[in-house]
């Protein structure tokens, strides 16, 4: 009965939502919907995705909707009451992320670059959530709306990437629009070399509710994002070179820090694997042939030490 | 005045109070329980009134700073914290008052399961003090300007425990910067 109930509120916000911006994406996508006859699939009671793909410039949209867990009454009110006493729980929220992908055609025709507008409240928990914004610094403007940061490498961008419209726009979401970012890296800290490689897109996260005039005025960004901030960006996000090379040295240090980090992982394990080997060596062997083993590996350490001394002396 | 050193000074009075005041007397009893409930109740009030003027204040300037590292969970470098004033106070006051909870069950297990009374005399005043000298409740309340002792973020009190939990707050703009770019977000979690 309540899981009903629960469930049923949650659907009611998902659908409301989806409903919202389905008409603007129809206009624009070939596809919409994850297959041809569904529009959206529910994971479980408080997941939701939807997607369409098929428009000039954009590869796909893929939006994910998290909800609280209402239907199950007893974990929501025990991740209610978690949150307070425990800063590692974040309390429960009606969330939507919306990820636009750039086409690697269109992608071509732009800098590489992280430039974000974020809303002040918790904004600390986006830097350490998101690994893009984790590398930006954070400014405010007179430009924004008192509840709003921007988040961005280069702060000369504002001008080009800020328009009037948009500047509007936030000023009527200012209770529901988390973060807007275009980056060309990505979410999670990579852990391997290609994953530095830059994919560019755009996220828009927003605080779902149940009021008409939240979802009206998120669908009003939803729809300017879409119709023409995305062509904006491609057509004029391209900089002076004084501009990018500030960005350009944070993806080369990033690449280095990788690196590093993976080259030492590397040592490491190829370490551990040599002495197992000699240990099983030894392990095998008589005892008077261990006994000449030693001696041959103290000689040999010798030897080396002798020679860094020798390269030390002639420096 | 120091608060450490009026703690220490009204530690020892509520010991030589408690040593006078005969706890096997219902009434007497009855009214140090009275005295506690006041107390708790009277902290709790202040930090829940602090709590409700710096909600209504909503002050978004933007504050930076470098968290120390909590040397026992083994981090080793301070962590970029960029918030707002609100939030930082909101979460000075949160905390305040997760103290108070935590205080109340540390006394009422002593006093109801192992019958101590001495700690409702201690635990009447002392909370209260706290309140009143902490160094949020001394701007909101009080409206005393944010300088000086009183300038986010707040330094901690000397203790001997700092060692342990590793150094200061740092606000130096060269720090900060070499911390806010150094991509450290979005680690995956096992």
């Amino acid at each position: 009965m309540l899981f009903k109930l629960g469930a049923g509120y949650n659907n009611k916000i998902a659908t409301k939502f989806i409903d919202s911006v389905v008409p603007a994406l129809k206009e624009n996508f070939f596809q919409v919907g994850v297959t041809s006859q569904q529009l959206y699939a529910q994971d479980d009671g408080q997941h939701y995705s939807l997607y369409a793909s098929g428009r000039l410039r954009i590869q796909s949209v893929l939006a994910k909707i998290e909800l609280q867990a209402r239907q199950n009454l007893f974990m929501w009110a025990m991740e209610l009451v978690m949150s307070f006493f425990l800063d590692s729980v974040p309390p429960p929220q009606d969330l939507v992320t919306i990820e636009f992908t750039f086409d690697e055609e269109a992608s071509e025709k732009f800098d590489n670059f992280i430039w974000a507008v974020v809303t002040k409240d918790k904004m600390n928990t986006f830097r350490s959530e998101n690994y893009f914004l984790s590398l930006t610094k954070t400014s405010e403007s007179p430009k924004l709306p008192m509840q709003f940061v921007f988040m961005n490498e280069v702060s000369d961008m504002n001008d080009v990437l800020f328009t009037k419209k948009l500047s509007d726009l936030l000023q009527a979401n200012v209770s529901t629009l988390k973060f807007l970012a275009i980056t060309d890296q990505p979410v999670e800290k990579p852990v391997k070399i290609a994953e530095l490689k830059p994919c560019k897109r755009l996220i828009l996260q927003f605080a779902l509710s149940n009021s008409d005039s939240n979802i009206e005025s998120i669908k009003n960004l939803f729809n300017y994002v879409l119709n023409d901030y995305l062509d904006l960006i491609v057509n004029r996000a391209t900089f002076r070179p004084e501009l990018t090379r500030k960005v350009k040295k944070t993806r080369e240090n990033e690449y280095n820090k990788l690196k590093k980090l993976l080259d030492d992982l590397k040592r490491e394990e190829l370490n551990t694997k040599k002495i197992e080997e000699q240990k099983k060596l030894k392990a095998s062997m008589t005892p008077e042939e261990q006994q000449k083993f030693s001696k041959k590996q103290q000689e040999r350490k010798q030897r080396k030490q002798l020679n860094r001394q020798k390269v030390r002396g002639s420096m | 005045m120091n608060p450490a050193v009026t703690n220490l000074v009204l530690m020892l009075v509520a010991m030589q109070v408690s040593k006078k005041l005969d706890f096997e007397d219902p009434t007497t009893l009855f009214y140090v329980r009275l005295a506690f409930v006041v107390g708790q109740s009277l902290t709790l009030l202040i930090y829940l009134f602090v709590r409700f003027t710096i909600v209504k204040k909503n002050d978004l300037t933007t504050l930076k700073y470098l968290d120390a590292p909590n040397k026992m969970a083994g981090e080793s470098e301070s962590k970029l914290v960029t918030t707002t004033v609100k939030d930082y106070d909101l979460k000075q006051i949160d905390s305040a008052i997760k103290g108070v909870f935590t205080g109340l069950a540390m006394t009422g297990f002593m006093h109801l399961y192992m019958k101590f009374a001495n700690p409702l005399v201690m635990q009447s005043i002392s909370p209260v003090k706290g309140a009143l000298e902490s160094n949020i409740v001394k701007i909101h309340l009080f409206n005393s300007p944010a300088v000086g002792d009183l300038k986010r973020p707040f330094k901690a009190a000397p203790s001997i425990l700092s060692g342990l939990t590793g150094g200061d707050v740092k606000t130096d703009k060269s720090s900060i910067e070499k911390a806010e770019t150094a991509g450290t977000g979005g680690v995956k979690e096992e």
